[in-house]
């Protein structure tokens, strides 16, 4: 795969991509958020900040599906953080103008089938922030910990460290907590 | 694909046809030779809420990056007011002369600070956009084409609970920050007040 610079010259080769990942996109989102018409807005800003950040994606980084999730992991973040603000956002496009009636069904029924990643998601909250960006994506976006570490532009070690610390701290906290931490990949460093 | 997503992807290719083929030619944050104020809200009405993304580790909290891209432009992500010598340097090593300075709050240099570079060098493309990012981080591309032997200026400091982020093209070299107290009712980095 080569630099994704075309990715902001060129719409042939953008949508080539957005087929690709839309619906990865969406299920990401649906992992995190409940409300369709947020989920459509989030899945719009998640595309339009692939555009502007075209240039940063570096082959070093792994695969670009990786580099998308750290995308698609920052965005839904920023959007739980001006929720918690109040703060009003400035969207480039607002997705939830996009949804008619049939996506609605759709975008429901994806929602509904990640009520348990959502659960998770939730759990998550008062984790370090770094810890819980690795745990996130490894257990509700199914990364690896180096993959993860990709998304986030961090190294596998400090991935799998992260994700230790965070496995821990997790399971002394709200044991039982049903994390299917038996899952997660061993913590070898 | 749905309705949804089709209609989403007409909307996107739209954006990317509509982009200009040089990042460094977008619209420049700042005209005039003087320092740029934007903080909190302004800066996203500025950049029209540009959203980008910040490879930074939230763990360990690296403050910033600096990216050298392949058309010679160089962004800049700045995920956290510390460690400015570090950033600084970061710049040097990439081919982009700056001085970047990180003020406490109510503190301001003392002006004049430095010369400001003329109205054609300002006027020009040297300049870059800048965009909060969605997460509070700031981003923006500086053009290559900076006079040779000017300084770019990079001043941020929290006022009144909004991050700021100033720049400027200094003529020349920029002369060590003398810190002083901000007159009192003054935004970030000492200039009238912010608003929004």
């Amino acid at each position: 795969m080569q630099e994704l610079t075309e990715l902001r010259s060129d719409p042939d080769a953008f949508e080539r991509f957005y087929r690709r990942h839309v619906e990865a996109v969406q299920r990401f989102v649906a992992r995190r958020v409940s409300d369709p018409y947020v989920a459509a807005d989030l899945t719009a800003d998640v595309f339009v900040a692939v555009i502007e950040s075209a240039g940063s994606y570096r082959r070093s980084r792994g695969e670009p599906a990786a580099w998308l999730f750290g995308i698609a992991r920052n965005v839904v973040a920023g959007e739980h953080r001006r929720k918690a603000k109040e703060l009003r956002t400035v969207a480039q496009i607002r997705g939830r103008e996009l949804v008619d009636e049939e996506d609605l069904a759709a975008l429901q029924e994806r929602i509904d089938s990640e009520a348990g990643a959502r659960e998770l998601y939730r759990e998550l909250d008062g984790l370090p922030a770094g810890e819980r960006a690795v745990l996130e994506l490894v257990a509700l976006d199914g990364l690896s910990a180096v993959e993860a570490g990709h998304a986030l532009g961090i190294g596998a070690v400090a991935a799998r460290v992260r994700l230790h610390r965070a496995r821990r701290r997790l399971q002394s906290r709200l044991d039982p907590l049903d994390l299917g931490a038996n899952d997660l990949p061993e913590v070898t460093t | 694909m749905t309705n949804f997503e089709e209609r989403l992807l007409v909307e996107l290719r739209g954006r990317v046809a509509d982009l200009p083929a040089d990042r460094g030619r977008r619209r420049p944050l700042w005209r005039r030779p003087r320092l740029a104020v934007a903080g909190g809200l302004a800066v996203a009405a500025v950049a029209a809420a540009t959203v980008g993304v910040v490879f930074l580790s939230t763990g360990t909290q690296a403050a910033y990056a600096v990216t050298k891209n392949a058309d010679g432009t160089v962004t800049v992500e700045i995920d956290s007011l510390t460690d400015a010598a570090g950033l600084q340097a970061n710049l040097q090593a990439a081919g982009v002369n700056a001085v970047v300075e990180y003020l406490p709050t109510g503190k301001m240099c003392r002006e004049p600070w430095f010369t400001p570079a003329g109205p054609a060098a300002a006027g020009s493309e040297s300049s870059s956009s800048v965009g909060k990012n969605s997460d509070g981080s700031f981003s923006f591309t500086i053009s290559n084409d900076i006079p040779a032997g000017d300084t770019l200026v990079i001043s941020t400091q929290s006022g009144d609970g909004s991050q700021a982020l100033g720049m400027a093209i200094a003529q020349g070299t920029v002369p060590p920050c003398e810190v002083v107290d901000a007159p009192a009712g003054s935004g970030p980095l000492g200039g009238p007040p912010v608003s929004g």
